[in-house]
């Protein structure tokens, strides 16, 4: 299970990120990141709403009411130029985290950090 | 087991409504939800579950606590709408309470309006002004690089410079100096000129008027394109290739063409300027008001009839004036080699074009230069009066609030923050500094034409077609308002709600009375600075029109001359046959601005000084100005008297005298001898000397600004020229003098225009700028008296009528009506006392640096501060009384009942 | 936790500091109000009851103890977050009504509703809704000057009840009305009550007391009594 801080922390950007393949509505969202995760992470409407909505009036993503083949309606969702902006931002700063536990914890042997002496009192 | 099949649908609707009672979540998102929630019910419905089973799982995965969705929801709608927060539902509200309130205590809303539309036009006078008086050259293109040169010659700044041969130098002569100057490094462009103040006749061959202001240039292609004039019409090669040719102004056009000139009437005419004829070459707008030149015709000419010329340069890019100067003086032998030899020549000076209006005092300016002084004392004054008027409308607003804290206590009740509550009582505050927009206008337009007459300026009398005027105006009406409401809405949004329903907080004597004190105090202060500063001022200004300034100035009449010595004694003879006439001479005239000074050294020592004066008198003007003298006997037997004497002023006797170890007597006799770095290239005589003949006291020659210089005083009996003829006369007389004066001028000089002055008015045209301090002083000390009683008698009155159960029961208790008004000054007195220590000392310090710049000043005298305090407790205690006593006598009146 | 239970109150002190004084308003209430029940307080002056009152109604910030409102613990809640709680889950009652003078009948009762940010349409919806059941709608257009005590204080009553509170506390609602309104008003509060609000009141009045389901007498900040007015009668 991920940590509060970092459910936190990525929700937008996955979302984010799920809206870049094209338009989707919020049960098919969290669906999507269980799948993704391996069941590793359960969102609930609860949490992901609130979210949608935050992020609907930072003018990220946009929303409309589709009718469905069932006669249905349902919410769709869209991401912005301002989202795929954001998106990119966000990426690059997740892609150098990234990076840094991978060297860190990926490739022991290549990895050079400086030795500390650390002085004999 | 339920015998009822179960309906999915029912049971997702009856889900969707019981959402609906948390606030946060509005019909649409419930229903978003719902769709989430048939949505999971039918991926359950896929994997096999059963239907009600399969609703209570989505039901309880969908939202597991309502409570706390309704919770982020809410923070969700409230963090979006940002910083405005709430207002947008509650802007009309607050809006509305405004409004009535506005109206339900309409008498005091009144005063607050009347002071903030006073507060804010004093302001946006004060901003108008000072935009103006700072926006001098501004239309010159690229102003910021354009320099005025000028010279320093005897430790003495010149706003222009000589030519090598001053007068007598030739129009080749005039090029090479300025074509020199073009070369200099970092120069880009140069042109000189010179305008002429005299009156000349032009004629057009149907008109004949005379005109002033006549700009003459031999650089008029540089002098086009420096300043960038505007052209109407017309030729400007035509001007540029041929000298003879002129350019008018508009309003110089109209004037000998009508306001219906066109084109076809102007260009190309031929008119003659005093004796020479010129072709028109074409029309310029008029030169605005708000620049440091000034001139009706630009007349093209190889060579300026002047010693000298108004020069100005365009500085090169990336250059600026000290680099240009350091240039111009390395190049001063190619400039004027004459003057390169001159020990008197102390460099060139340089004047950034947008500096000359108010930074530059130089030697023969164009115009008076502005006065800086003004600027300060205007947005010194006009911030004073503004802050009179915020710190009423904080004092009355949170004396009249007080009545509103159960509405606050409800809103707070009903969620309001303090920054919401805060935020409703800047909007009243804002909405009563707009609601003021008519009445400011109003006043601006009655007022601006006024002042500009008063302060000699042209602020457009259009202000209000001008988009700036308006930003202007929004942002100050803004600014007022959010100053005045920012404490009333802190104070009245910072306490708890119990608090708020607890009964009256004008009576709890909490904070309400420090800050309340505080401000009457600040008031009181600002009110002591301002009427003592107003009686320093009047005091200087009566002082200098009363100090003996070493001659008699009043009943004397200048009259321009300018003939040679037959006519002046004809015209003299004509005079002294008027009875009433006391006296006629020539000689320099008194109460004009500094000139140049002179260098000079006693005969057989070696230094040189160069702060010399020299005056021109003959014994006539000298006896008719009552000037002290040690040669009374000559001017009493002018016949007995030697052809010419100088006499030396007392300060020049004392610097010799001490500087020399002479004794003041023994200095008749000595020579001294005047520009003795000029040597007769002919006779080998050093400079020019002269025997010291007799003492004259001190005499201001100038404004009491200047300090006096020793003076050489040349005494004549006769001599080839006279400029000028003054004319004592009795002031029995004064009513005709002019009549008679003019009569006998026309006699000698028929064909000539009579140009005069009284001595008077040139002594009080040095001091202007002063009398005009004086008055707006006098001006905003009413207007800021006013605004500040206004404050003090609405509160007065407010205080009073809140305390009209304390006084009844003292009247009851057996209290006189003067005991209970003296008890209600008395609560003044203090603040009063401690608002005069700190005014004093303030305005101290301000008064003696105007005074500063006088040369001759009064002292400051502490009794005027006291006498400041006097006239504040007075008009203060007479405002207080006066409405004490209405509450007291009559049951409140109308106006003042609107709190119980 | 039984869901029935609206507040629970255990163990609440609330300091009143003179200069050189503490005195407890609250000494240590214990306090259990279901949901639907209707708790009138009483007790004499500067027992405490209007204290609890505000400790209930989260417009006072308590000392010490344990306060639980439906899910919510609001003991060590800001101010702020006590606020967030406090708009439209309470109605308030007072005895001087607190009307705002400046507004009308129609806005007075509209306030609340805009602080809770709800639209215009359903705003102006459910005013009306609220002064038609208390039969002020004839005069949603008057301002408070121009309506008697009684009427006043139907006003106020449809102000508190237009945000649809959880509970309506009222504070002496009779205190400034003649005994017929008094019966009114205390007629439409046990009509509220009959339709389901939870409410608690302060009164002086035992006849207004005995409207309540129960009654908590109060005594220098403690609880002396708790009894059920149905027992009783």
């Amino acid at each position: 299970m991920a940590t509060k801080a970092l459910i936190a922390a990525s929700t937008k950007p996955m979302v984010l990120s799920i809206l870049s393949y094209g338009e989707n509505y919020g049960y098919n969202i969290i669906q999507e990141v269980e799948r993704m995760s391996g069941g590793e992470l359960q969102w609930t409407d609860a949490m992901l709403y609130p979210v949608l909505k935050r992020m609907e009036k930072e003018k990220l993503i946009s929303s409309r009411w589709v009718k469905t083949e069932s006669g249905r309606k349902r919410k769709y969702y869209k991401i912005t130029d301002t989202g795929r902006a954001k998106l990119t931002e966000e990426k690059t700063q997740w892609l150098n985290v990234n990076t840094i536990f991978e060297s860190l914890w990926g490739n022991q042997d290549r990895l050079s950090l400086t030795e500390i002496q650390i002085p004999i009192q | 087991m339920s015998t009822q099949p179960f309906n999915v649908d029912k049971a997702i609707s009856d889900w969707q409504k019981a959402l609906l009672k948390y606030h946060s979540i509005d019909p649409e998102f419930a229903e978003e939800l719902a769709s989430g929630l048939r949505d999971r019910y039918d991926a359950l419905l896929k994997d096999g579950i059963a239907a009600e089973d399969a609703f209570a799982r989505a039901r309880k995965k969908t939202i597991a606590d309502p409570n706390q969705l309704a919770r982020e929801m809410s923070d969700v709608k409230s963090r979006s709408t940002g910083f405005l927060g709430d207002l947008a539902f509650l802007l009309p509200n607050y809006l509305k309470i405004g409004w009535r309130n506005l109206g339900r205590k309409s008498f005091y809303n009144l005063i607050n309006l009347t002071s903030l539309t006073i507060g804010i036009v004093c302001a946006v006078l004060a901003i108008l002004y000072i935009d103006y008086e700072t926006s001098f050259d501004d239309f010159v293109p690229e102003s910021e690089r354009i320099y005025r040169v000028g010279q320093n010659l005897r430790s003495q700044e010149y706003s222009m410079i000589g030519f090598e041969d001053y007068n007598s130098s030739t129009a080749e002569k005039q090029q090479i100096h300025i074509d020199a100057i073009r070369k200099a490094t970092g120069v880009e462009a140069a042109c000189q000129f010179f305008i002429f103040d005299n009156p000349q006749y032009i004629n057009t061959g149907e008109d004949r008027l005379e005109t002033t202001k006549i700009l003459q240039t031999n650089t008029p292609n540089s002098f086009l394109e420096l300043f960038g004039w505007e052209w109407i019409v017309g030729s400007k090669e035509q001007f540029t290739n041929d000298p003879r040719t002129v350019l008018f102004t508009e309003s110089e056009a109209e004037r000998f063409y009508g306001m219906d000139w066109n084109a076809d009437k102007v260009i190309g005419q031929s008119i003659v300027i005093d004796t020479t004829a010129f072709t028109i070459a074409g029309v310029l707008k008029d030169v605005p008001s708000n620049s440091h030149l000034d001139f009706n015709v630009v007349i093209h000419q190889r060579r300026i009839d002047y010693w000298g010329a108004r020069t100005y340069v365009k500085a090169a890019n990336g250059t600026d004036g000290t680099a240009i100067k350091r240039n111009l003086d390395l190049k001063i032998g190619e400039i004027n080699p004459r003057l390169s030899r001159s020990e008197l020549f102390g460099g060139f000076t340089l004047d950034r074009l947008q500096d000359i209006h108010l930074n530059s005092d130089k030697l023969y300016e164009i115009k008076p230069p502005g006065d800086k002084q003004y600027l300060y004392i205007f947005s010194i004054i006009s911030s004073i009066i503004l802050l009179l008027t915020i710190s009423n409308y904080t004092n009355l607003s949170i004396a009249m609030n007080a009545s509103r804290m159960r509405e606050i206590g409800m809103r707070k009740i009903f969620g309001a923050s303090q920054v919401s509550v805060s935020k409703q009582f800047l909007i009243e505050a804002l909405l009563i500094a707009l609601l003021s927009t008519p009445l400011i206008i109003v006043l601006l337009i009655f007022i601006i034409p006024r002042l500009n007459a008063f302060m000699g300026v042209a602020i457009a009398t259009d202000f209000w077609a001008q988009g700036s005027f308006w930003l202007l105006l929004i942002s100050l009406l803004i600014l007022v308002g959010l100053l005045s409401g920012l404490y009333p809405s802190i104070f009245l949004s910072n306490r708890k709600i119990t608090s708020l329903f607890k009964g009256n907080m004008v009576k709890d004597r909490s904070s309400s009375f420090t800050v309340r004190k505080a401000i009457i105090t600040f008031q009181f202060g600002l009110l002591i600075g301002l009427c003592s500063l107003t009686l320093f001022v009047n005091n200087q200004l009566e002082f200098i029109s009363d100090k003996d300034l070493g001659y008699q100035k009043e009943n004397i009449l200048y009259v321009d001359i300018n003939s040679n010595w037959e006519t002046f004694t004809a015209f003299r003879n004509e005079l002294n046959s008027i009875s009433g006439i006391t006296g006629v001479g020539t000689g320099s005239d008194m109460g004009t601005t500094p000139y140049n000074q002179t260098t000079y050294r006693l005969k057989d020592t070696d230094q040189v000084f160069d702060d010399a004066y020299n005056v021109y008198f003959d014994y006539a003007s000298l006896k008719l100005l009552g000037i002290e003298t040690s040669i009374l006997d000559y001017l009493d037997n002018p016949l007995n008297a030697p052809s010419n004497i100088v006499l030396i002023n007392e300060t020049a006797a004392q610097k010799l005298s001490t500087q020399f170890n002479i004794p003041k007597e023994d200095l008749i006799g000595r020579t001294i001898i005047e520009e003795p770095e000029y040597t007769d290239e002919e006779t080998g005589e050093v400079g020019f000397p002269f025997q010291i003949g007799g003492f004259t006291s001190d005499i201001n020659v100038f404004s009491l600004k200047e300090k006096i210089t020793p003076m050489f005083v040349r005494v004549y009996r006769q001599s080839d020229y006279a400029y000028l003829a003054s004319i004592s006369y009795d002031e029995s007389i004064s009513e005709t003098v002019l009549q008679s004066v003019e009569a006998a001028f026309k006699k000698v000089k028929p064909n000539d225009t009579f140009m005069y002055e009284f001595l008077t008015q040139n002594v009080n045209a040095l001091y202007e700028q002063e009398q005009k301090i004086g008055r707006l002083c006098v001006y905003f000390s009413v207007i800021a008296f006013l605004v500040a009683i206004l404050g003090l008698i609405a509160l007065t009155a407010y205080l009073t009528t809140l305390k009209r159960k304390e006084i009844g029961m003292r009247k009851i208790l057996g209290a006189s009506t003067l005991g209970i008004v003296k008890l209600f000054n008395k609560e003044y007195l203090p603040l009063l006392v401690f608002a005069f220590f700190v005014a004093a000392p303030v305005t101290y310090l301000g008064v003696s640096r105007w005074l500063s710049t006088f040369a001759y000043r009064i002292d400051i005298n502490l009794m005027v501060f006291l006498l400041a305090t006097v006239l504040t407790l007075a008009i203060s205690s007479a405002a207080v009384s006066l409405v004490t006593l209405r509450v007291i006598r009559s049951e409140p009146v109308e106006a003042l009942r609107e709190e119980q | 936790m039984n869901k029935d239970v609206l507040i629970r109150m255990e163990d609440v002190y609330k300091y009143h500091y003179t200069e050189s004084m503490q005195t407890a308003a609250l000494n240590g209430i214990d306090l259990e109000i279901k949901h639907g029940e209707f708790v009138s307080i009483m007790g004499p002056s500067g027992s405490g009851k209007s204290t609890l009152l505000n400790v209930i109604g989260m417009i006072d910030k308590m000392d010490d103890g344990l306060y639980q409102f439906e899910d919510y613990q609001i003991n060590g809640l800001s101010q702020k977050d006590r606020a967030s709680i406090r708009k439209g889950n309470m109605g308030f009652i007072f005895q001087s009504f607190n009307l705002i003078d400046e507004l009308t009948t129609f806005e007075n009762v509209e306030l609340p509703l805009l602080y809770l940010k709800i639209s215009k349409a359903e705003r102006k919806e459910r005013v009306e809704k609220a002064l038609e059941s208390l039969e002020m709608m004839h005069r949603k257009d008057h301002y408070p000057q121009q309506l008697s005590g009684g009427q006043q204080q139907r006003v106020a009553i449809a102000r508190a009840i237009v945000v649809r509170p959880k509970l309506i506390l009222a504070d002496e609602p009779t205190g400034n009305l003649d005994s017929k309104n008094s019966e009114a008003v205390m007629n439409i509060i046990k009509e509220l009550h009959a339709a389901g609000s939870s409410i608690v009141m302060v009164t002086h009045s035992h006849k207004d007391a005995a409207y309540a389901e129960r009654t908590i007498q109060l005594f220098d900040g403690n609880i002396l009594e708790n009894e059920s007015n149905l027992k009783a009668i």
